[in-house]
């Protein structure tokens, strides 16, 4: 199942792994669709254009920093990474003072020597955006979420990630009500660098488990 | 079975204007590969999240 891969697209292509899967007459109906839905929704008063724009903002706002604050945390407090393992939401909020009342359950899974988990959400595109910010194109896209579950050790090996055999790949399909972020294992080469130096070495893909964070040399 | 999450609305009655009441269990039910597609899949689990109603009862004595 080959990534289709034509460019007859003018969207921003940064990332070499990003399928490209919707054809421009798709995209160009999914504005039109959008536009209508807004309209209507403002029209009827369900929610005003301020709150609308209130709301997008607030989502861009995130970042995977948030994330990458979480990880590094739980790599140097083991007492924090209990909690986050346990009860992500509290934890998060009260050790590192992110908001997340206004997002869905949280669940955080380690990855570890034994296990590797990836997530996605094979029905749409569920993603832990108050960590993570807005999800890739290529997580929203229908390659990768169906071949994912499929053949994850092909898709991971496609984001350069080699899963030993033996390492049992788990992949993690989330719904709109919980969403899920990965604790990755800490790198070697790591050990004398401190909360925030680790925060900087964390990535979204490694939050997402598509690849595995590189040992560090100085 | 994996974990439950809780209760939440159902997302088919949301997704229809209806209010999802009353709420529904969500588990995580973690399936070896070969339950899924059939064949042996290399040391994969798939874990999904699916809602009681989503899932029937196992013929057997003890469900999964």
């Amino acid at each position: 199942m080959a990534i289709d891969h034509d460019h007859d697209h003018d969207h921003d292509h940064a990332d070499a792994h990003e399928p490209v899967n919707e054809s421009r007459h798709i995209q160009d109906e999914s504005i039109r669709i959008e536009r209508a839905l807004r309209e209507l929704l403002i029209a009827k008063g369900v929610f005003t254009a301020g709150e609308l724009q209130q709301r997008i903002a607030a989502t861009e706002s995130r970042t995977p920093e948030a994330g990458a604050r979480v990880v590094a945390r739980a790599w140097v407090d083991p007492q924090f990474k209990a909690w986050l393992l346990k009860d992500a939401k509290p934890a998060i909020e009260h050790v590192l003072s992110i908001d997340l009342k206004q997002t869905p359950e949280l669940v955080v899974v380690e990855n570890t020597a034994a296990r590797h988990h990836v997530i996605c959400c094979t029905l749409c595109s569920c993603y832990p955006r108050a960590v993570l910010g807005v999800p890739p194109a290529w997580y929203k896209s229908p390659q990768y979420r169906s071949r994912v579950v499929i053949e994850p050790r092909e898709v991971l090996a496609e984001f350069g990630t080699q899963i030993a055999e033996g390492v049992d790949i788990r992949v993690v399909d989330s719904t709109a009500d919980v969403r899920y972020m990965v604790l990755p294992r800490r790198p070697g080469g790591t050990e004398h660098l401190g909360e925030a130096q680790l925060a900087a070495i964390v990535t979204r893909d490694a939050m997402i488990g598509v690849t595995v964070l590189p040992e560090v040399r100085l | 079975m994996a974990a439950v999450h809780g209760f939440f609305a159902d997302p088919a009655a949301l997704a229809h204007h209806r209010h999802g009441t009353p709420p529904i269990a969500l588990y995580q039910v973690v399936f070896p590969y070969a339950e899924v597609w059939g064949n042996e899949g290399n040391a994969v689990t798939i874990a999904a999240d699916i809602y009681e109603h989503w899932l029937e009862r196992d013929g057997g004595s003890d469900g999964n």
